[in-house]
């Protein structure tokens, strides 16, 4: 392992935003990427096209990184494309494979962010960046480019692994949805004619308290939680001990505690965001929530899924008061009608909930270790930590002679690839580049 | 100091009550109207003793309060037709007037007594001199009564204290101007801030003013920085004659005041020593005020732009303790034609302007924003290129933003360099051979707008002590943000960026994690349960065989 300065390495572009008139959506041109939010969890996204005679390319292999406002997001371009201001183009020279470096600074996203300096929106300079150093295998005085297609191949593993995961986690999610409109349909519709009541007449609401009924005094370490919307995850109650009250006032305000089975509600930011409390544990209504104590037989579950999961959610969002921050008031929750189907179809749909619940978890955590791996191998594998020596090159990602024809002359590709084919062909094709580029300087 | 004695501190914010009640809510305006009253009251007690000195010794004794005074607008009648306005200059005097109803007060103070003062015109004291342009606003006869009450009983309390806790009055009576002054908590109009007292006594550390030393401020403001050299010289001289009770203040400094620490002769030296200049006439006599309420009885500051034309001081100071404005914006026509900057931004000028006033062998130690440091605009390089170039930079310490809360935000950093080739001269060789780094976190106040005293003095302390014993040879460790060299090289090559963030080495906590095999186990565990490799092998599921073939890759 050697540090090489990545100005000794690769290239670094600047982006340049051409004239906005030159921008459209019909496909004219070429992708032209200008941020951050053109970034997915890999390759960017096209959503704009330009046709701009005056530009900044990207190719193929370039690592996208986020210059400004914020800096150090990267994404890995895999087609000719322009890019704008907010990007640089990080263009990996001979020995130096696309993927390791993309890898890196994948890895390195936060201290890149470090680097950047300004007040109004953070920034960082080419220069900064070209001095970034990048630990490179290196073997017989020179960069060692089969050593940097193993990291890459390994780390490109765990990563579909983890992509793999994340899409079984969004699977059940779907599965949970459909199931929904299949037993009960669509909750504002109701095309299926069920009988509907509001939440009111089954349940009591209260909101949370005034924050002049809280003073700074109050609160303390390793109290009685506060819920409020940063503590509802996922639709799951994630307390805070560092921000919680004191049992002094806890007794003082017994209208505001919190029971099991209890629905919480967000009352600003994300409009039906909402948990169930699956504790006897103390907990405090936040000033920024309220909740819902059901009285009549009804499931909790098959409310807070009806408020967070279906077409409510939108209804709640127009219904909310204010113009800066949306604000839901007790009425409008009070007032608001769900379904009120059998108790034993409601039965059927929480036990199918519960169950597809206990296998999200199960998956959750192969995520979470599957992340964790791969924090551990990108760690030791930068720091030449690693066993690369049974990691095989696979045929296929290894160089193809390169003819002696004329230069092919490049033609964009403007098509979106979502199969999932052309993704693996695209992967095996960046698996190849850095070698392929090497030979290519060689021959010409 | 004055945080033991809660009665005076009560009696002052009594007094702001007063003058914000009253209608007079600015407190640049209401503290400047209280300087002039407290003008007012000093002649008259300075008149009371030296008339009682007098008497003891015999020698006759002329006092100003002797005799008539004509209003000025009567001046060009003849004599006797002056005779009826003549004013018997006895209740000119506090303790005459004092006396009077409010109405009376008013009327007298507003038409004679203000303008009385106005007229001495430098005959008896500097500060009237400067006082061509002030005008006297207080609007009502009751804020007037209560105003001249309320100083009666500061004056009492300190008199008092005196007797009783063996502390100089003047000390007391500076302490209490000092917190008059910290009411001011918004930016002067050309954008002056008012430096913390305890970054002024950190500066004091690293400049190390000595007596005889020519101390200047090319933008004094209410003469903190003078104030702050003083009182590190006269802690000296009271250190070296063994005085034991010197103790550290809450910020870790010891400072002390003590009038009878040095005798007249140092005195008469210190007195001449400290020159300031500002472009703001009001901060010129708040300044002045401040410096002798601190028993400087005729202080040296002046009404001057020091970038302009009219300036021209090279060469004369052994010291400089600045921190000039940051936003200003000076017209092109009037800079000073030494100056070679190309640029009118005031916070690069006063660099160069600083450099030239300095002696060779002076040392500065001046507060910046933090632009100047990286900035990469011509002049900025240019400025920067003077300090390490022209001069020995010794020390860049940046400061959090919160430091000059609640006036602004900016991020400053305070520099310290001795001046070793004049603008005439040529640069044989770099003057600075290395710079030290130090990134502040703390000033031992909170960064919010409250700027709370915390438990600790922050890095004040530490800095002092890093400075004195800082080496260039043992100080490499990149690492620690907190006091590390740079080589001048180095900065040359980077454009003489001078920020700390460019050259230390950011250290990362490195996650701790699990052996990549014992995370894989575990993984394929939860898939399929406890295995043995072989029943393993012929497991069909996706994601078990790849994750057996990323054991077999790591292990």
């Amino acid at each position: 392992m050697k540090k090489m300065r990545l100005g000794e390495i690769a290239d670094v572009i600047a982006g340049q935003s051409p004239p906005s008139k030159t921008y459209n959506s019909t496909k004219d041109g070429l992708p032209f990427f200008q941020g951050k939010a053109d970034f997915q969890e890999k390759h960017p996204k096209i959503r704009m096209w330009c046709n701009s005679k005056k530009r900044k390319e990207a190719e193929p292999s370039d690592i996208l990184i986020s210059v400004r406002a914020p800096v150090g997001s990267v994404n890995l371009c895999d087609r000719l494309s322009i890019i704008g201001r907010g990007l640089s183009a990080i263009r990996p020279r001979s020995g130096i494979h696309a993927d390791y470096l993309y890898y890196f600074f994948k890895m390195n996203e936060d201290r890149v962010a470090i680097l950047g300096t300004g007040s109004t929106f953070k920034s960082i300079t080419q220069d900064i960046l070209k001095k970034i150093e990048v630990p490179v295998p290196y073997q017989n005085g020179s960069p060692d480019l089969d050593d940097q297609t193993r990291i890459a191949i390994l780390l490109s593993k765990v990563e579909s692994l983890i992509a793999r995961r994340k899409k079984s986690i969004a699977d059940l999610d779907e599965l949970l949805k459909n199931t929904f409109l299949e037993m009960f349909g669509d909750p504002v519709r109701n095309e299926m004619g069920w009988e509907k009541i509001k939440i009111g007449e089954i349940a009591s609401i209260r909101i949370g308290p005034f924050g002049s009924l809280l003073h700074a005094e109050d609160y303390v370490k390793d109290g009685i939680p506060l819920i409020n919307p940063s503590n509802m995850v996922d639709g799951k109650i994630v307390p805070d001990k560092n921000l919680s009250l004191s049992q002094e006032k806890y007794n003082e305000l017994k209208n505001y505690h919190l029971e099991r089975n209890d629905v919480v509600v967000a009352r600003r930011g994300e409009i039906g965001r909402c948990a169930i409390v699956e504790t006897d544990s103390h907990l405090f209504c936040g000033t920024g929530s309220m909740f819902v104590r059901i009285t009549k037989k009804y499931y909790p579950i098959f409310l807070q899924f009806q408020i967070y999961q279906t077409s409510l959610k939108d209804f709640l969002e127009s219904k909310s008061k204010g113009v800066t921050m949306k604000n839901l008031n007790s009425k409008i929750l009070s007032q608001l009608k769900v379904l009120k189907p059998p108790l034993e179809l409601q039965t059927e749909f929480v036990t199918i909930v519960e169950k597809v619940e206990a296998l999200k978890e199960k998956y959750q955590n192969s995520l979470n270790d599957l992340e964790t791996l791969y924090g551990a191998l990108s760690q030791k594998a930068f720091k030449g930590e690693l066993d690369l020596s049974r990691i095989a090159i696979s045929e296929e990602l290894k160089p193809k002679d390169i003819k002696m024809d004329a230069p092919q002359v490049r033609n964009p590709d403007l098509t979106v690839q979502d199969e999932s084919v052309k993704t693996q062909e695209t992967r095996e094709q960046f698996l190849m580049s850095g070698r392929r580029t090497e030979k290519t300087r060689t021959i010409f | 100091m004055l945080q033991h004695n809660p009665e005076i501190k009560s009696q002052i914010e009594q007094l702001w009550n007063k003058f914000w009640a009253g209608g007079i809510s600015n407190p640049l305006t209401a503290i400047e109207q209280i300087t002039y009253l407290l003008f007012m009251k000093r002649l008259d007690e300075i008149d009371l003793k030296n008339q009682s000195d007098a008497e003891f010794t015999g020698e006759p004794y002329s006092s100003r309060f002797e005799g008539v005074w004509v209003p000025p607008e009567h001046r060009d009648k003849k004599k006797e037709d002056q005779k009826p306005f003549e004013v018997d200059k006895k209740t000119l005097r506090w303790s005459e007037f004092k006396h009077y109803h409010a109405e009376e007060m008013l009327t007298h103070v507003q038409t004679r007594v203000f303008p009385f003062l106005k007229d001495m015109n430098g005959s008896e004291s500097g500060f009237t001199h400067h006082m061509k342009n002030a005008v006297f606003i207080i609007p009502k006869p009751g804020l007037l009564v209560e105003a001249v009450k309320t100083i009666d009983e500061i004056f009492r309390i300190m008199e008092k204290d005196s007797v009783e806790k063996g502390q100089a009055f003047q000390d007391i009576q500076g302490d209490v101007y000092e917190y008059l002054l910290s009411e001011i908590a918004s930016a002067g109009k050309n954008g002056q801030f008012r430096t913390p007292r305890h970054i002024i006594k950190l500066i004091a550390e690293l400049v190390k003013p000595r007596l005889g030393n020519r101390i200047g401020d090319p933008a004094c403001g209410t003469g903190g920085f003078l104030l702050g050299a003083y009182q590190y010289i006269v802690t000296d001289i009271a250190r070296k004659s063994g005085n034991q009770e010197l103790k550290p203040d809450e910020d870790g400094f010891v400072r002390t005041s003590v009038s009878a620490a040095y005798g007249q002769e140092s005195k008469a030296i210190l007195d001449k020593s400290l020159f300031g200049y500002d472009i703001d006439s009001t901060m010129i006599r708040l300044g002045m005020m401040n410096l002798m309420m601190h028993g400087i009885d005729e202080p040296l500051l002046d009404y001057k732009d020091t970038l302009s034309k009219g300036f021209n001081e090279p060469n004369q100071y052994q010291i400089i303790m600045a921190n000039p404005p940051f936003t200003g914006s000076i017209d092109k026509s009037d800079i000073n034609e030494d100056l070679t900057l190309s640029t009118t931004k005031t916070e690069l000028l006063f660099v160069e302007t600083m450099v030239r006033m300095l002696r060779k062998g002076g040392t500065a130690g001046v507060i910046v924003p933090q632009g100047v440091l990286f900035g990469s605009g011509k002049a900025f390089v240019a400025a920067r290129q003077i300090l390490v170039d022209r001069c020995e930079l010794k020390a860049v310490i940046t400061m959090p933003s919160g430091v000059f809360k609640p006036y602004a935000g900016v991020s400053t950093a305070i520099l310290v360099f001795t001046k070793v080739y004049d603008k005439e001269d040529k640069v044989t060789e770099p003057a600075t051979r290395n710079v030290w780094f130090y990134e502040m976190e703390s000033d031992g106040y909170s960064l919010d707008d409250r700027r709370n005293k915390l438990d600790t003095s922050g890095d004040l302390q530490d800095i002092v002590e890093k400075f004195n014993t800082r080496d260039p040879e043992t100080e490499t460790d990149r690492k620690n943000p907190k006091g590390f060299f740079v080589h001048y090289q180095e900065i040359k090559d980077e454009n003489y960026d001078l920020s700390p963030s460019r050259y230390k080495e950011m250290v990362f906590e490195e996650i701790a994690y699990e052996k990549p095999s014992v995370i894989l186990d575990r993984l394929i565990a939860n898939e399929v349960g406890e295995m043995d490799d072989k029943n393993l092998a012929k497991v069909e599921s996706g994601i078990v065989r790849e994750l057996l073939a990323l054991k077999g890759m790591v292990g």
